[in-house]
């Protein structure tokens, strides 16, 4: 199959899980011998050339900390029209890396940035095929104009958009749905997945006595519940524990968390280690250098690569219960799951650290699963068949590709038009 | 004849769609537009339903004459300038539409309007009143997107630059004396594009 990836960002730029997980499946497809051409954005730091990857669209500036914070209302705005809405010049790329590469069907990733909905819709008039990974709710993301989704756009997007999804969760359906959207067409909830080769069986446990090893990996925010965390460590030495210790690993954009934990008291247990590359994080969990994974991310929180990495390595997953990656495991099988409450947090810790939980058993059968269900190599076979089918569906009554830039141009000039006129924004300027 | 075999439930759905002044209402004289929509509905035979859409400051419908409504849509925030005035309930009004009739493409209701006829692959048909080479519409060619341009003039036709069919729909100084065989002539435009959209794969 020529299949054709379109991704905002492409490893080795990349934010998060999404674009990591991007190159992952883009490898694995290569490696089955698909021809794939990746179409991304101009990197935000220099990057090496990959034969395979163009790196063309432009990103707008949604991602971009310093120039947010240094511009006007109106000009983030325009940035946020250009990021959700369309941007013409990547319309262009895109029919024309269609009219060159002429892929069997488009695989989509994260469009945030590049004027996804002109993207979706440039596919929608040329009757291209087309099948979106969601790592997150994008539809919703690119519908969102300010604080919420405007209900004639999100009728626009239901009354037209049609396709072939791949969410990583119901969680993720149910999150752009609660916008008012609708995912018409076939929806293929897939979960995500790990690399590499099963390791031998873990043979050193925690047991009561010893310290327990801690480890959270990821964006250091309160989203993620890091704070949570924090609490938690502070509430265990108020119960008189002592023998354990987190390790957080993530950069840190600011120094709140760390004050954080010197104002608990726990400076000396919580240790911020900053970014680290994932390839040296799975090197840490094969030397099964910690016992737990604790995940108290937020309900919205699409899947979570991190802890699934970490599990598959026997280190035990304690998440919060309704985040998206526990839709596919069992609490107390597979799993911790607790309410998102510090105290719920350092009632399991304490659990574990009493021995009354058994981490052995459920590690185990976590990473039986893993290995079983989760990895890439099984799912790359259904993503495949997926890629396939939607590329067998006929193309009806396609618009020329010059009329589609056409309307891409005349959407991007009325989009400008009609933020820069906004009243409200006139005020605030 | 055609018009019989149309039963009540196939009546095609027309939307006139123009701004809130640039109407060629105005430009031309009284309600001409209305009375157009009127003189194509009974040239139609029945086969044709017309309303007429813009945006304005008094939203609401009302049937002017049978089978011809006029709907005013609300403005989207505060417009000062009614060429820049558009609605967030232009995708509504026109989702029901067999076919989008654009009076004068050089208003944001009319831009706004072309670009989701266009993308919902409505039939359109354009009017161009004026020459546009100043305008959105001349910078992008816009023109092209139409199904059909109608012109009023032949001189105006052969200053137009566009890759569409035009059609030539003369008017004279006194447009009601025009309105029979314009709107004969364009019963006969739509009648083509609605054709051609319905056996369109």
């Amino acid at each position: 199959m020529r299949i054709l990836v379109v991704s905002n960002l492409y490893p080795p730029d990349f934010i998060g899980g999404y674009e990591l997980c991007c190159a992952q499946v883009v490898d694995a497809l290569l490696a089955r011998g698909h021809d794939v051409h990746v179409l991304t954005s101009a990197p935000r730091v220099p990057c090496p050339a990959r034969p395979h990857v163009a790196r063309v669209f432009k990103l707008a500036n949604c991602y971009d900390a310093y120039a947010q914070a240094n511009s006007r209302l109106v000009t983030r705005r325009l940035w946020e029209a250009e990021a959700n809405f369309v941007n013409a010049h990547n319309v262009y790329l895109l029919t024309s890396a269609i009219e060159t590469f002429r892929p069997d069907v488009v695989y989509l990733w994260n469009l945030v940035g590049l004027g996804g909905l002109g993207l979706i819709g440039c596919l929608q008039q040329l009757s291209f095929p087309w099948v979106w990974y969601l790592g997150d709710c994008v539809p919703r993301l690119l519908c969102s104009r300010g604080e919420g989704v405007p209900a004639a756009l999100a009728e626009a997007f239901n009354r037209h958009v049609q396709g072939v999804y791949m969410p990583v969760s119901r969680r993720v359906v149910e999150e752009i749905e609660e916008a008012g959207l609708r995912l018409n067409g076939h929806i293929e909830i897939a979960p995500n997945w790990i690399e590499g080769r099963r390791p031998p069986p873990r043979a050193d446990y925690f047991a009561p006595g010893r310290p327990l090893r801690i480890v959270s990996a990821g964006q250091m925010g309160s989203h993620k519940g890091i704070d949570l965390l924090i609490e938690a460590a502070a509430l265990l030495r108020k119960r008189g524990f002592e023998a354990f210790s987190i390790d957080l690993f993530g950069r840190l954009d600011s120094s709140v968390l760390p004050r954080l934990a010197e104002a608990e008291g726990v400076g000396d247990l919580v240790t911020f280690k900053g970014l680290c590359p994932q390839a040296e994080l799975v090197a840490r969990y094969r030397r099964h250098e910690y016992d737990l994974f604790a995940f108290p991310t937020w309900r919205r929180e699409p899947f979570g690569c991190a802890p699934l990495e970490a599990a598959a390595y026997e280190c035990v997953m304690l998440m919060s219960e309704n985040c998206g990656i526990g839709e596919w495991f069992v609490g107390g099988v597979h799993c911790l799951k607790v309410p998102r409450t510090s105290n719920a947090l350092a009632d399991a810790f304490q659990q574990v650290l009493e021995g009354r939980i058994n981490l052995a058993a459920i590690g185990r059968r976590a990473a039986a699963v893993i290995w079983r269900d989760f990895h890439l190599d099984k799912l790359a076979e259904r993503i495949e068949e997926v890629l396939a089918e939607a590329a067998r569906q006929p193309r009806v009554a396609a618009a020329p590709a010059g009329n589609v830039y056409r309307l891409a141009l005349l959407a991007e000039k009325l989009t400008q038009a009609i933020v820069q006129e906004d009243d409200r924004l006139l005020k605030a300027a | 004849m055609h018009s019989l075999a149309r039963t009540r439930a196939s009546v095609a759905r027309i939307v006139f769609l123009a701004s809130i002044d640039e109407t060629p209402a105005r430009r031309l004289g009284g309600d001409w537009l209305a009375e157009l929509a009127r003189g194509v509905t009974t040239a139609s035979g029945g086969d044709y339903s017309i309303e007429l859409v813009s945006c304005g400051l008094n939203p609401g419908r009302r049937e002017i004459f049978p089978g011809v409504a006029h709907r005013v849509l609300p403005v989207a925030g505060q417009v000062t300038d009614p060429a820049r005035a558009v609605s967030w309930d232009l995708p509504a009004a026109l989702a029901e539409a067999d076919l989008v009739h654009i009076h004068g493409c050089r208003n944001r209701t009319c831009e706004a309007g072309l670009l989701i006829a266009c993308h919902e692959r409505k039939a359109v048909c354009i009017s161009e009143y004026d020459a546009a080479s100043h305008s959105l519409a001349g910078q992008l060619g816009l023109l092209d997107l139409a199904g059909v341009v109608i012109c009023h003039s032949a001189a105006l036709a052969a200053g137009l630059h566009t890759a569409a069919p035009v059609e030539v729909l003369p008017a004279c100084a006194d447009p009601q004396s025009d309105l029979g065989s314009m709107a004969a002539g364009l019963v006969s435009v739509y009648r083509r594009l609605l054709e051609a959209r319905e056996s369109a794969p």
